[in-house]
């Protein structure tokens, strides 16, 4: 993937008395941050074909303490310097410098269980253009509508940590939810899912974006089995067939699927399952990878109803924050507030 | 005149499988495989190569016009037309922990 960075990245590992271990070259995952940069420029009322087609810049910020090359933070932002800007903080970069120190471990350099330091660093280099032939013009598809929050807010039950950071508030009719209810309930020896649809809405007197679902669409060609559930090239073709036939002008704004956690379960003690954080929604990492790939704009959100055996399925949410994918909150729209046909 | 020796084909849409993002490519190498314009187009389309095992993602490339999956083998110059639309699709799996595989 181009770098989308006019600077190279690394880490710095050091021990805890500061001699240097290695320097490692590191080549980030920009777009879940070019993504959430875009959703601000959005939010912004910037017209969505323009800002989410964007492709800003990531400047380090130098380290007060040490200077350059050592990076505290990135900051990413329009070509011409406009606002807005995002912040990203060293937090971003944790799933890969963990990654960069196993293998300093695999090489010896560093003991098992070692402590140490590790920095991002950056240096200047050339921004590299992908080979290619012939030109290309990029564009972006996501309609935003004019729809007041509050109206919303008013008929909702909030679930979950409330969602803070900027994240888009998202909306889930009761309906949807039963209806992804049933379809568990009618194979609870695999997983099931389906792909979410509905609209990004912008409040034009608050300034706010936010997403309202309005349907999910099974993915009766998905493979399920009890630990996985298989999105071919057929279940997209399904999906995008049925969003058509809708004509409602609706977006995909996430998906769900099921973990049948009573199978997974079963051999497990009464009291370890209490403890147990599967019960309550876990998002794996071939989870994130999925969502990662085909669900990677900002406001997009991934449910997973867990199935214990215990009662109805619970129903956890899991979107982008700041580029990382984390547990989110989500609202519920009381049966007949819109129409989820 | 154009950079390519033969048959290349001018002005191509291809999108994501969500729709929202898309490129149009002015002009794509006849000559190439489908394979290798598949390729090429997952950094344009900033789409992930690898799973969370760190195995590649399979990716089929629909042609909207005849409603069909194209064959990595394909020779772009008989698969496509210009103004063409393709959609690539990833066979990608969701699931639960790891280390209850």
């Amino acid at each position: 993937m181009p770098d989308g960075s006019t600077y190279a990245f690394g880490v710095a590992f050091e021990r805890l008395d500061g001699s240097p271990i290695e320097r490692v070259d590191l080549t980030p995952d920009w777009e879940p941050a070019r993504e959430r940069f875009r959703l601000l420029v959005a939010e912004r009322g910037v017209d969505p074909s323009v800002a989410f087609a964007l492709d800003p810049l990531v400047e380090p910020r130098w380290s007060r303490l040490r200077g350059a090359p050592f990076v505290s933070a990135c900051r990413l932002r329009a070509d011409d310097r406009s606002e807005p800007a995002l912040d990203l903080g060293i937090g971003y970069f944790a799933g890969p410098v963990q990654q960069l120190s196993s293998e300093l471990v695999t090489r010896g350099l560093l003991g098992e269980g070692e402590r140490y330091f590790a920095t991002l660093i950056a240096r200047p280099h050339a921004r590299v253009e992908s080979a290619r032939r012939g030109a290309l013009r990029r564009r972006a598809r996501v309609p935003i509508r004019a729809a007041s929050l509050p109206a919303l807010e008013r008929r909702a039950v909030a679930h979950d940590e409330a969602s803070d950071g900027g994240d888009p508030l998202w909306f889930v009719p009761s309906e949807l939810l039963e209806q992804a209810r049933e379809r568990v309930a009618s194979d609870r020896e695999r997983e099931t899912g389906g792909v979410l649809v509905g609209h990004l809405c912008r409040d034009p007197a608050l300034g706010r974006l936010f997403v309202l679902a309005t349907a999910q669409i099974p993915a009766l060609a998905a493979a399920g089995d009890a630990t996985s559930l298989s999105f071919t090239a057929e279940t997209w073709t399904e999906t995008r067939a049925a969003l058509d036939r809708r004509a409602r002008g609706e977006i995909m704004v996430g998906w769900w699927h099921s973990h049948p956690v009573h199978l997974w379960c079963r051999d497990c003690a009464v009291e370890c399952r209490r403890l147990c954080a599967l019960d309550r929604g876990v998002f794996s990492e071939t989870d994130r990878r999925l969502h990662r790939t085909v669900f990677p704009r900002a406001f997009t959100v991934g449910l997973v109803l867990s199935d214990a055996g215990d009662g109805p399925p619970g129903v956890a949410a899991f979107g982008w924050r700041d580029g990382l994918i984390a547990r989110r909150g989500y609202h519920t729209l009381p049966e007949g507030a819109i129409d989820v046909s | 005149m154009s950079q390519f020796s033969e048959s290349p084909i001018a002005l191509l849409e291809v999108s994501d499988v969500t729709g929202q993002r898309a490129v149009d490519i002015e002009e794509v190498d006849g000559e190439a495989t489908v394979g290798e314009l598949v390729d090429r187009l997952l950094a344009d389309l900033e789409l992930t190569r690898d799973d969370a095992d760190g195995r590649p993602i399979t990716y089929r490339a629909r042609l909207e016009r005849e409603g069909r999956h194209l064959h990595a083998a394909e020779r772009v110059g008989d698969a496509l037309q210009t103004g063409d639309r393709l959609v690539l699709q990833p066979n990608i799996d969701a699931g639960g922990p790891a280390d209850r595989r």
